[in-house]
């Protein structure tokens, strides 16, 4: 299985959760999250990575007059990304429950 | 003020960052989001954020595929290197030792390139070099054709108004003056020349202009010149008696090292033009200065000649009319190394024998090192015709085995290249000494060396690739995987390559004797008198009665054995009813015999208490009483007739010695001491081992009696060796290319006998065990080395032979040829040869045969 990158994990599930999103609403949803700001250019790489393994596919939008006429690339999480990271959220959510459970035990002690 | 925008050149940036199949969306991204960050954060953070992020599209780059990296063949050409990168690790010590060699023959012949590059751009400078030219005289002389670059005044004058081809033209002549420095007179050599000439040259001028340059007051000099002059920029001349003033008007850059043609300082024409007889302005063939001309865009050279002939024909004395006199155009890019009779102060000065040997050594050492790299690849290669078989099962064509090869070949020929550039930058220096040209680190970074290495790396990549590639693409792939493989050692070719390594040697080493012994027999040979301790004074002064009292001063100096004047050797005709032949003659005193010890083989020498000596006896030498005819020249009356020496009486005869440099023919010669001529030069006879004290107070009594003329004084033997540089030159260079080629053959040989002796070891071993003594194994190989190295001997001593006799044609006292040099170069070769097999071979003769049957 290939590995997935921390920023990959982040993008990916943006895009599991918000269906069809462009570079811009990513960084907006990442710093709604996350409260995070992120650069676009670190976004774009990671997408075009991605691309390339296959979890996203894209298609162009429609232009608006805040992008000085130019086309939207709308990113859209492909079912290969869904399983890419399928099992590591669910082994990261096993892993996150113990330690809260004993975390809170060593506290009170 | 509009609606807030994205700064405009950070956009413009991205348009030049980012890959372009990306920039709509990135473009549009960054923008949405400048307006996105200036509402919610404010315009100066949304502007801070587009400069960064511009920056940061750099990182897509990495998903950019230019389109030749999507050719297969560009995957192909990267496995070609990694593949070649991987065997020349494997085999790195090797690989190293030939790469030097190979490149010790790129630096060779890079440098060679370096010198004859340089001195083919003479002159090419000028924005029109290619219309430039000078005019030059052809004349006819007793059946032969002499070219001489000059033109006289009224040429200058007439032929660029007359002659349509011709744009404008200019005058320049060299002329010589006494300039006073802090109480020092020293020569100055300066230039006359036509306003004309600075829209003709490329002159920069970097302060002033020559101005209308009608004045013959306002002239103007060199950068450098003007270092020496005075605040008031004022140049004080003396020409005779009389003390002149110029005043610099502007200030130009010095012309580069590659121009023949070189002011320091020029004055306006009219100059000289009002300080000559009117004779020398108007007579058509006083030849005695240059005429740059400038043809006219599209207009043929031969219809510019055809026309200067034209008008030259109607104006001709017809005095002149039997040497048929022809006008020429020497363009000024020839004017370096094509060289004319006589110059006028722009002389060619490229020594064409030492041009050709310098390129003859290069070729050869490269020729040597590429036929080295060849054969270490071939034998190198075949080990891998394995890997060449699988490569054809998998698909590959014949045609991508060869591109292999040749890449991986280029890939050598690249990482010898850069060695070479490491070698010659640590030689450079050396070599300067060598050719006499100086040259830095600045002319290994111009595009003509650049051009020039990469020309000589792709010579040597086909020379060394192209035979090993060809071999290995023909191999069946079948039959090289079944082939039990023999590796180099066995090919004809490669031995064959071996052979001409020798040959070229040989001949070098041929070359580098036969230079060396003729320049020794040049140096050691009896010129007919004793140049040794004779000092050489030019007088440069018009006053016999100083030179008097010269002459008793320096008679009267304990030191001093003897003392003469005289002339310098001029020409004329002499003609005696049938017999004409030309003459040299020379004004002298009663000293000059005995000063210089030639030999009297008839009659006497000139004698003061005689009068008639005066104006009325000669002597002559044997070359002249050989082809005046004469049976019994003592006493003769010769019809020799110079000013007022008219019919003189020959009263001796001296044996032929050689007053002029040892390249040419003793001349006939005539010597009188009748006061035709003014004394040119000074001859002093010191005791041996006179001192630099000595010297000084020759040089006190100078200043005492000629206080405004600098001393210039030569040991006459010096200038003797100093008529030898071109041999001297040839001889370095030779010496140092044999050198060179004896030391690549040696590499090649080892390699070579390397390869063939591993080959064998097995083979040995059963020789020793059926009972082969070390002496039969030693014989064995040899026996098979030797019959190559002597078929080398033989190839390479005879073109040697040949092109050197030839050499040496050139030169009126001459060495013969024998065997001797042959021999002995045959010898050095065989000993350096015979040591490097025998130091090989020791090592299979005394091998224990177990170690190597073991195995299997």
């Amino acid at each position: 299985m290939e590995s997935v990158g921390a920023l990959e994990e982040i993008i990916l599930m943006i895009l599991l959760k918000y269906e069809e999103c462009h570079g811009v609403q990513i960084a907006q949803h990442h710093e709604a999250i996350l409260s995070k700001a992120i650069s676009l250019p670190a976004i774009h790489v990671v997408l075009k990575r991605m691309e390339k393994k296959g979890w996203v596919d894209s298609r162009f939008g429609e232009p608006t007059a805040k992008r000085g006429g130019r086309r939207k690339r709308l990113y859209k999480a492909t079912p290969a990304g869904y399983h890419a990271i399928e099992k590591l959220q669910e082994a990261k959510s096993k892993l996150w429950a113990s330690i809260v459970q004993q975390n809170f035990r060593y506290g009170a002690n | 003020m509009g609606p807030t925008k994205p700064p405009k050149w950070a956009d413009w940036l991205i348009e030049k960052i980012c890959p372009e199949e990306y920039l709509e969306e990135v473009q549009g991204d960054l923008h949405e989001a400048f307006y996105w960050r200036e509402e919610t954060k404010g315009l100066p953070f949304a502007r801070r954020k587009f400069y960064l992020e511009t920056f940061k599209t750099f990182r897509l780059f990495r998903f950019r595929k230019p389109g030749f990296m999507n050719n297969p063949f560009f995957y192909l050409l990267k496995n070609y290197f990694k593949t070649g990168f991987r065997f020349i690790w494997k085999t790195r010590t090797y690989s190293f030792i030939n790469m030097s060699g190979l490149a010790i023959g790129i630096a060779t012949a890079a440098m060679a390139y370096l010198f004859l590059a340089d001195q083919y751009s003479f002159d090419r400078f000028h924005d029109k070099s290619d219309r430039l030219y000078r005019i030059g005289a052809q004349l006819e002389f007793r059946g032969e054709t002499e070219k001489m670059g000059g033109a006289s005044y009224i040429m200058g004058k007439t032929l660029p108004e007359e002659v349509p081809g011709i744009e404008m033209a200019t005058h320049v002549k060299n002329g010589i003056a006494l300039r006073l420095i802090d109480q020092d007179y020293s020569y100055l050599v300066f230039h006359y020349a036509d306003p004309q000439m600075f829209q003709m040259l490329d002159f920069n001028f970097i302060k002033g202009t020559p101005g209308a340059f009608e004045d013959p007051e306002n002239i103007v000099v060199s950068r450098s010149f003007a270092k020496t002059l005075p605040a008031s920029n004022e140049l004080r001349l003396l020409f005779g008696e009389e003390e002149k003033v110029f005043s610099v008007t502007g200030i130009y850059e010095d012309f580069p090292m590659t121009s023949t043609f070189r002011p320091s300082v020029i004055i306006p024409f009219n100059f000289w033009v009002s300080r000559v007889a009117a004779r020398r302005t108007e007579s058509w063939f006083d030849i005695n200065m240059n005429v740059f001309v400038l043809r006219r865009e599209g207009a043929a050279l031969e219809d510019v000649e055809a026309g200067m002939n034209e008008i030259l024909a109607a104006n001709l004395d017809s005095d002149m009319a039997s040497a048929n006199p022809q006008l020429f155009l020497q363009p000024f890019s020839k004017m370096h190394t094509d060289k004319l009779e006589m110059g006028n102060g722009l002389r060619a000065t490229a020594n064409l024998q030492v041009l050709w040997v310098v390129l003859l050594v290069g070729l050869l050492c490269l020729l040597i090192s590429c036929f080295n790299y060849s054969n270490f690849a071939l034998g190198n290669f075949l080990s891998r015709s394995q890997e060449v078989a699988v490569r054809k099962v998998m698909g590959a064509n014949r045609n991508a085995i060869f591109q292999q090869f040749l890449s991986e070949s280029f890939l050598g020929t690249i990482m010898a290249g850069v060695l070479a550039f490491l070698l010659i930058q640590a030689l450079l220096p050396v070599f300067s000494q060598f050719v006499g040209v100086e040259y830095g680190f600045r002319d290994l970074l111009s595009w003509r060396f650049g051009t020039g290495l990469a020309l000589v790396l792709l010579i040597s990549t086909f020379l060394s690739g192209l035979y090993p590639s060809v071999v290995l693409s023909a191999k069946k792939a079948n039959l090289a995987l079944k082939e039990r493989l023999k590796v180099g050692g066995k090919s004809f070719f490669s031995w064959f390559l071996v052979m001409m390594q020798v040959s070229i040697t040989i001949f070098l080493i041929i070359g580098m004797l036969t230079t060396n012994q003729q320049l020794d027999h040049l140096l050691n040979f009896d010129l007919g008198y004793e140049d040794e301790n004779v000092l050489a004074l030019s007088i440069r002064d018009t006053s016999e009665q100083r030179l008097d009292q010269m002459h008793r001063e320096l008679e009267r100096l304990a030191f001093v054995q003897s003392v003469s004047s005289n002339s310098g050797y001029n020409g004329t005709d002499y003609k005696d009813g049938e017999i004409d032949f030309s003459t040299s003659h020379l004004r002298t005193d009663e000293n000059f015999i005995d000063l210089l010890n030639i030999e009297m083989v008839e009659g006497r020498n000139f004698d003061l208490e005689i009068q008639a000596d005066q104006a009325g006896a000669v002597l002559v030498n044997e070359t002249f009483v050989k082809r005046a005819q004469l049976n019994n020249p003592v006493g003769e009356v010769i019809p020799f007739d110079y000013g007022r020496l008219t019919n003189p009486r020959i009263i001796g005869v001296v044996k032929d010695f050689h007053y002029e440099a040892l390249q040419s023919e003793i001349q006939p010669l005539v010597i009188y001491t009748a006061p035709e001529y003014m004394m040119q030069t000074l001859l002093i006879k010191l005791n041996p081992q006179s001192s630099q004290q000595e010297i000084g107070q020759i040089e006190a009594l100078w200043r005492q009696i000629y206080p405004t003329r600098p001393i210039n004084y030569t040991y006459l033997e010096e200038s003797n060796a100093a008529d030898m540089q071109t041999e001297t030159q040839i001889q370095r260079l030779a010496r140092s290319g044999s050198l060179i080629a004896i030391l690549l053959a040696s590499l090649g040989l080892f390699g070579m006998v390397g390869t063939h002796v591993r080959q064998r070891l097995k083979e040995v071993s059963i020789r020793k065990v059926n009972g082969a003594t070390p002496l039969d194994i030693y014989l064995l190989f040899s026996s098979k080395f030797g019959k190559w190295l002597v078929s080398g001997f033989i190839i390479g001593t005879i073109p040697a032979i040949y092109f050197l006799n030839n050499w040496l044609n050139n030169y009126p006292e001459r060495i013969q040829l024998s065997w001797g040099i042959p021999m002995l170069s045959a010898f050095i070769c065989a000993a350096v040869f015979l040591t490097i097999i025998t130091l090989l071979l020791i090592r299979v003769m005394n091998l224990n045969p177990a170690t190597h049957l073991k195995d299997e």
